[in-house]
C-alpha cells in the first residue's frame, strides 16, 4: 500500500518536495523501493531540453507527461520494464532540477542518466571531487545521527590497467568523515550512509551518494531531501554559474579562462602528451589540432555536442587551462571538466580572468 | 613520433616560433622592460631589408641604459650545410648595423650595432646551436661585433607549480645584466599570466604552411562568420553553407597574429587558405574572393589536414601509460 501511495506521488500527484519525501520515507519503510536521484543544472526546463535533444525514433526517447505541473518521463525499451522518472525543481536553486526514480538504480544509471550524458549537451551534471563528496557527507551529518558504513575508492582512472577499485567499511561517524583527509592517490567513488537508533554498524544502509553525483535511498530520505539534495544542489549551481560566466566570454578576444589544478603532477613528463591527448580527445570531445609546438601540451578541442571549442593547454604540471573560443556553453565546460577530472582526477576550479 | 616528416617538422617550428616570441617579450619585457615588435623592417648598411623574427627594445632613461635586441627563433639545427650557411648569413646581418629602431639607445653608446643577438631555440637542441653556430659564423670570415647569445626554451619542473615555462641561456652573454644573470641560471616566466596570448596567436609574420593556415581558419575564423540560425545549426553539428568574402576571412584572422604585428596576415595566405578548401571540397568559388563554405566542424573531408596541421614533434605513442 505505502508503495503504491509513493508511487502516486512521485509521478501523479505533482506538488511539493516535501510531500515527496515523507511518501518515499513510508515507502521504504514499507520494504519498498530505493529511490534513484540526479542533480541536474538546465537553463530551461530539463524535460524540454530532452524531448528536443533526444534523437527521434530513438528507442531512447522518453515519453513526457505532465501530471499536475510535473513532467514524468518515461523510457521504454524493448522488452525491458520502462522506467519513469520524475523531474522537480530544486527549491534553493531555480536551474538545478532533481530527477526521481523509483527504478533499479541500475536502470536509472544505464537508461535515464546516461541518456543525459550523451544526448542532452543542455543539460549538465555536476561530478563530485573528495571534498565536494565530503561536504555532502558533513551536510547530511548536521544534527542527525548518522555514520558512515562503507566507502568505495579507486586509484587514478587515467592509468586503468593500475586502477584499484576498493570497499573498505569505516564505520565512523558522518561528521568525522566529512573532516578527514583524502587517502593518498584515491578518489571516493561512492559512500553510504547509515542510521539507526543506536547508529552503529549493523544499522541499515539508508543512503548512497556516488561521484557522478547520483544519490541511492532506501530509506531516512528525510537526510536526502533535507540535507544532501539542497548542499549537492549549491554545488552544482555555484560551479554551473562560474562555468557558464567563463563561457560567456568566449566571443571576445581575450576569454577568460578556466584553471583545473589537479592533485597529483599529472602532466609532469611531456613526452607522454600523445596519451594525454587521446585520453582528453573522446567523444563527444573531439581534439581538432594538436597544436603543441614541443613545447608543452595545447590542443584544439571540440565538444562536438554543441560545437562548442577550447583552446586547451597543460602550462603546468598539475594544471590544465581551458579557453573557450568561438561559442561555448556552461553545460559543455561542465562536459569537459567531468571528462578530465575523470581522466586526471580530483581538481580544484578557479577562473582567471582574460580583462576585456 | 619519431618518423615525422619534413613538412610536419615545419609545422611544429610554426607553432614553437609562435609561442616562442611570446615567452621571450615576456621575459624581457619582466627583466629588462623592454618592448617586443614581431617581423620588423630593419635596414642594413647596404639598404637591404631584414625583418628578424624580434626586436626587443627599451627605451633609456636617466635612471639607466636602454635595451637593444635582435631575436630569431629556430626551432631545430639545421642538418644540411647549406641550410647551416644560409643561417650564418641571416644571424650576420642581424649582428652587424642595423637601423629601423623605435627609440633612440640613450645611455648606450649610441652604434647602430649596439644591440644583442638572441638566437632562441628548444632547449634540448642548444647545444648543437653552441657548437655549430659560432663555427658557421667563424668560417664566413669575421666573427659578428654584437653579443650573440642562445636562449633554450622549455618546459620545466624546476621551478614548481605555474611556472614552468623555462628560459635558460644555454650559451653566450646579453648585455644588459639583469637579463643576462638571471637567463644564465633560468628565468621561468608566469605562463598563467600569459595563457591567453599562448592559447590566442597563431600566426607570425612567417608564411604558415597551408594544413595548419587551413586548420586554424576552420577552427577559429570560419564558424564566427555564422550568424543566426545558422550560428545553431553549427551548434546542433548540421552542416551549414556559409558564404564568406576574402576580405572578411582575412580581418578575423588577423586578430590571431602576435599583437604586436596585426598587420602580418597576408590576404594571399589567406586566399591560398580558401582555394585549399575548395580543393579538398569544402567549399566553392561564388564570385571574386567569394566563397561558399560547406561548414561541419567534424566533416571527413576535413579531418585529413586537420591531421597533417596536429604534427608535433615530441611526444610517446598512444599505447604509452600516463603516469
Amino acid at each position: 500500500m505505502a508503495g503504491r501511495e509513493y508511487e502516486e506521488l512521485l509521478y501523479e500527484r505533482g506538488g511539493r518536495l516535501q510531500g515527496l519525501a515523507r511518501a518515499a520515507d513510508a515507502a521504504a519503510s514499507a520494504g519498498g523501493a530505493t529511490i534513484s536521484v540526479a542533480v541536474l543544472h538546465s537553463r530551461r526546463y530539463p524535460a524540454r531540453e530532452i524531448c528536443e535533444w533526444a534523437p527521434d525514433g530513438d528507442a531512447r526517447r522518453p515519453g513526457v507527461s505532465l501530471r499536475n505541473g510535473r513532467a514524468v518521463l518515461t523510457l521504454n525499451g524493448r522488452g525491458r520494464r520502462p522506467v519513469r522518472v520524475a523531474i522537480v525543481r530544486s527549491r534553493g536553486q531555480p536551474n538545478v532540477y532533481y530527477a526521481l526514480s523509483d527504478c533499479p538504480p541500475a536502470d536509472f544509471k544505464a537508461r535515464f542518466v546516461s541518456l543525459l550524458d550523451d544526448h542532452i549537451p543542455t543539460i549538465s551534471r555536476a561530478h563530485l571531487s573528495n571534498a565536494e563528496m565530503r561536504s555532502i557527507v558533513g551536510a547530511a551529518a548536521e544534527g542527525r545521527n548518522v555514520r558512515v558504513g562503507l566507502v568505495s575508492t579507486r586509484t587514478r582512472r587515467s592509468d586503468p590497467e593500475k586502477c584499484d577499485l576498493r570497499t573498505d567499511r569505516v564505520d565512523m561517524a558522518a561528521a568525522e568523515f566529512a573532516g578527514a583527509g583524502d587517502e593518498e592517490g584515491r578518489e571516493i567513488t561512492a559512500v553510504e550512509l547509515a542510521c539507526g537508533p543506536d547508529g552503529g554498524a549493523g544499522s541499515p544502509r539508508m543512503l548512497t551518494v556516488t561521484r557522478d553525483c547520483r544519490f541511492e535511498a532506501r530509506r531516512g530520505t528525510g537526510v536526502l531531501f533535507g540535507a544532501a539534495l539542497p548542499r549537492a544542489a549549491d554545488l552544482a549551481a555555484g560551479r554551473a554559474e562560474k562555468l557558464r560566466a567563463i563561457s560567456r566570454t568566449a566571443g571576445r578576444r581575450t576569454p577568460d579562462s578556466l584553471i583545473v589544478r589537479f592533485k597529483g603532477r599529472v602532466f609532469a613528463d611531456d613526452s607522454k602528451n600523445r596519451a594525454r591527448i587521446d585520453a582528453i580527445g573522446s567523444m563527444p570531445l573531439t581534439v581538432l589540432m594538436d597544436n603543441s609546438g614541443d613545447l608543452f601540451l595545447h590542443i584544439a578541442l571540440l565538444d562536438y555536442g554543441d560545437c562548442s571549442t577550447y583552446d586547451v593547454m597543460a602550462l603546468a604540471s598539475d594544471e590544465l587551462v581551458i579557453i573557450p573560443r568561438f561559442s561555448a556553453t556552461g553545460a559543455s565546460m561542465s562536459r569537459l571538466l567531468n571528462h578530465v577530472m575523470e581522466k586526471f582526477g580530483d581538481a580544484v576550479i578557479e577562473m582567471h580572468d582574460g580583462g576585456s | 613520433m619519431a618518423g615525422i616528416d619534413a613538412a610536419g617538422a615545419e609545422i611544429a617550428a610554426y607553432k614553437f616560433t609562435v609561442k616562442a616570441i611570446l615567452c621571450i617579450e615576456s621575459a624581457f619585457g619582466d627583466l629588462a622592460g623592454a618592448g617586443l615588435r614581431q617581423g620588423p623592417r630593419m635596414r642594413t648598411p647596404d639598404g637591404s631589408v631584414v625583418t628578424p623574427d624580434m626586436t626587443l627594445e627599451a627605451r633609456g632613461g636617466p635612471g639607466g641604459a636602454g635595451y637593444r635586441a635582435v631575436g630569431e627563433v629556430k626551432a631545430s639545427f639545421p642538418r644540411h650545410a647549406a641550410a647551416v650557411d644560409q643561417m650564418a648569413r641571416q644571424v650576420r646581418r642581424y649582428g652587424g648595423e642595423l637601423a629601423g629602431w623605435e627609440y633612440e639607445a640613450a645611455g648606450g653608446g649610441g652604434r647602430p650595432s649596439d644591440h644583442d643577438v638572441l638566437v632562441c631555440v628548444r632547449a634540448r637542441h642548444a647545444p648543437d646551436f653552441a657548437a655549430g653556430l659560432p663555427a658557421a659564423l667563424g668560417k664566413g670570415g669575421a666573427e659578428i661585433k654584437s653579443p650573440l647569445s642562445i636562449i633554450g626554451i622549455e618546459r620545466s619542473r624546476a621551478n614548481g607549480s605555474g611556472k614552468e615555462l623555462l628560459l635558460k641561456r644555454h650559451s653566450g652573454a646579453i648585455s644588459h645584466k639583469r637579463a643576462h644573470d638571471a637567463l644564465g641560471s633560468g628565468w621561468s616566466i608566469d605562463a598563467r599570466s600569459l595563457a591567453n596570448e599562448l592559447g590566442g596567436t597563431k600566426f607570425y609574420d612567417s608564411r604558415p604552411p597551408l594544413p595548419y593556415i587551413m586548420s586554424v581558419l576552420w577552427i577559429y575564423v570560419i564558424p564566427r562568420l555564422a550568424h543566426g540560425k545558422k550560428l545553431k545549426k553549427i551548434r546542433m553539428n548540421l552542416e551549414v553553407q556559409i558564404d564568406v568574402e576574402v576580405g572578411r576571412v582575412h580581418r578575423q584572422a588577423s586578430r590571431l597574429a602576435h599583437s604586436s604585428n596585426p598587420g602580418c596576415v597576408k590576404r594571399a595566405w589567406v586566399a591560398d587558405a580558401m582555394e585549399g578548401l575548395v580543393s579538398a571540397g569544402l567549399a566553392e568559388r561564388t564570385g571574386p574572393d567569394r566563397y561558399r563554405v560547406r561548414y561541419l566542424a567534424l566533416d571527413p573531408r576535413a579531418a585529413e589536414w586537420l591531421a597533417a596541421a596536429s604534427a608535433a614533434v615530441a611526444g610517446g605513442g598512444p599505447e604509452e601509460d600516463l603516469e
